[in-house]
């Protein structure tokens, strides 16, 4: 009994079995229960400050996973969407009409489609792919997507600093449009959240959403103006301008990448209204959608 | 009498009846064609469970594979909810079960056991304070900023065991996760399941060694198809078991 003291010196310190260190939490309490429908946000935000040691650690260890045994590391998240830039730039120099700050542009587009069909596709697999964990320790199962779009949206910010080089040999100065920034990726992460949570779910039932979303994605590369911008539309074709902006991650795009050109984002109002709105309404009504189904689907998983 | 810190009212858990070739077309049509008796197809895990454990008390649960063991301390640490009635707790409680959950052969073993231990519910100051005695306790100094990947499974199984076993919850679900790495260790794991077991509020042990319960418990609780099926003094439960003496679920049944 005495060989081992270290260990036990230091749990007495840390956790003591006394009754009146524990009193703090006596009240008996369901650990998981059943959640008000529209509160579910409400609590998400809750679970993820209580757990943020956690959130945290998943988020490092995500970061640390992507560029561990590579010589470049951190470098590798510049490279890459710079990579994939220039071969868009030299195909649409061959095409012949590639405006000036193409690579500029085509950059911020590829990071920020990067993120979103990442957050996304990740976001909406989580249940399923953490299944062991999900039955051998609890915790709130949100957490799983949270991490996820935390990791990604941490590398395309780091991502984004590959930009800069760019915007000093255009000879951009950081304006107050750099502000819409933040806001592009913020919706973007609602986005991808809401759909993701929502569609989780759907998913650990049926595994055929996730291969529907992976074809959703690739489809959203070309109908999102990633490659192209609005401006690159021939006014011939203005009419498509109202499908177009049903998409709802034309304008968060668009932020991003207006913002880093220092210009206005030129969309009209109406547009941008029912961008965000979309943005935050898919994020509230897949976190009750997940809330309210978790405890089921988990059985399933 | 202490204060109860978990109990279990009524619990009826039903689990959704899982077929291999799940989402094929056909599958999918036949299933639209009579929804109903596809609703239908539920089987119970647990039925109408009632248990209640006190503070310092130290429970085993024994019964055979697929009785309801595990399930019910899933209920009890909050992965299944009920479907029927409730499960509650007092204070801090940790489940474990399955040595290393999150386990990831491409981080260091520091990092691991930050992950691990962040993952059963310890914040930053606690494993900051406990890294240095989980290490030691490992034996693994030499081993400890290298992959995962690099380490025997016999190794992998004691660091997993050192992170788990320096925890100190108020309510400890233990789930066959006890005796691992070479006769040393094991002997060495068997002090430290005594110490945390000790140091705990509540303990419950899922153990297929009568053994091991009859000397750490002051309680057993048998499990036989999701119901509880004797409950009380080891000895007592323990002839149930072995089928010395009837369990009070039948003799009530014959009654009726």
């Amino acid at each position: 009994m005495t060989e081992t003291p270290t260990m036990t010196d230091q749990s007495v310190q840390t956790a003591p079995p006394t009754d009146d260190n524990r009193s703090g939490s006596a009240e008996l309490r369901e650990i998981n229960p059943p959640t008000p429908f529209l509160l579910a946000p409400w609590l998400m935000w809750q679970n993820l400050r209580q757990h943020h040691y956690l959130v945290s650690n998943f988020i490092k260890r995500d970061l640390r996973l992507k560029y561990r045994n590579s010589v470049m590391g951190y470098f590798w998240s510049l490279l890459e969407p710079l990579l994939l830039a220039g071969v868009y730039f030299v195909l649409f120099t061959i095409l012949g009409n590639r405006p000036e700050r193409y690579i500029l542009w085509v950059l911020c587009g590829v990071i920020t489609w990067t993120f979103f069909n990442r957050a996304l596709n990740g976001s909406l697999t989580s249940l399923t792919k953490n299944g062991g964990m999900i039955k051998q320790v609890f915790f709130p199962r949100e957490i799983f997507s949270f991490t996820i779009v935390g990791s990604n949206l941490t590398i395309a910010c780091l991502s984004l600093v590959i930009t800069i080089p760019f915007m000093y040999y255009f000879g951009i100065w950081p304006s107050v449009y750099l502000l819409m920034v933040p806001v592009g990726l913020l919706l973007t992460a609602m986005l991808a959240l809401g759909i993701g949570l929502g569609v989780a779910c759907l998913n650990a039932i049926n595994r055929d959403i996730e291969h529907f979303f992976r074809f959703v994605t690739r489809a959203g590369f070309f109908l999102s103006p990633v490659l192209w911008t609005l401006n690159m539309i021939p006014s011939s074709r203005e009419s498509v301008l109202d499908y177009l902006m049903l998409n709802p991650m034309v304008v968060p795009i668009t932020m991003v990448r207006n913002g880093i050109d220092g210009s206005e984002l030129g969309i009209d109002l109406i547009y941008v209204a029912y961008s965000i709105g979309f943005c935050i309404l898919s994020f509230l009504l897949g976190s009750m959608f997940f809330k309210r189904h978790e405890a089921e689907v988990v059985k399933k998983v | 009498m202490s204060r109860t810190t978990i109990k279990v009212e009524n619990v009826t858990l039903r689990f959704p009846r899982q077929r291999v070739t799940l989402g094929t077309i056909e599958r999918s049509l036949v299933n639209l064609l009579k929804i109903r008796a596809h609703k239908a197809s539920y089987y119970t895990a647990l039925k109408d469970v009632s248990l209640e454990f006190k503070e310092g008390e130290i429970v085993g649960i024994i019964g055979k594979n697929g009785a309801g063991k595990s399930t019910l301390l899933r209920v009890i640490s909050g992965i299944y909810r009920p479907d029927e009635g409730h499960s509650r707790t007092a204070g801090q409680l940790t489940l474990l079960a399955g040595l290393g959950v999150g386990f990831n052969v491409n981080l260091s073993g520091r990092e691991n056991v930050y992950l691990y231990g962040s993952i059963l519910g310890n914040s930053r100051e606690v494993m900051d304070g406990l890294i240095d005695p989980i290490i030691e306790f490992s034996e693994l100094h030499d081993f400890i900023d290298q992959p995962l990947r690099t380490y025997s499974s016999g190794m992998r199984a004691r660091l997993g065991f050192s992170v788990a076993s320096a925890i100190r919850p108020d309510i400890l679900l233990i789930d066959e996760v006890l005796g691992v790495g070479d006769t040393e260790f094991k002997e060495k794991s068997k002090v430290k399941i005594q110490e945390m077991v000790d140091q705990s509020g509540t303990v419950v042990i899922v153990s297929h060694s009568l053994q091991l319960l009859r000397v750490m418990c002051d309680r057993l609780i048998m499990i036989r198809d999701g119901q509880v099926a004797a409950e009380g003094d080891p000895e007592d439960v323990i002839d149930v078991y072995m089928g010395r003496a009837p369990s009070p679920l039948d003799v009530a049944q014959e009654e009726t």
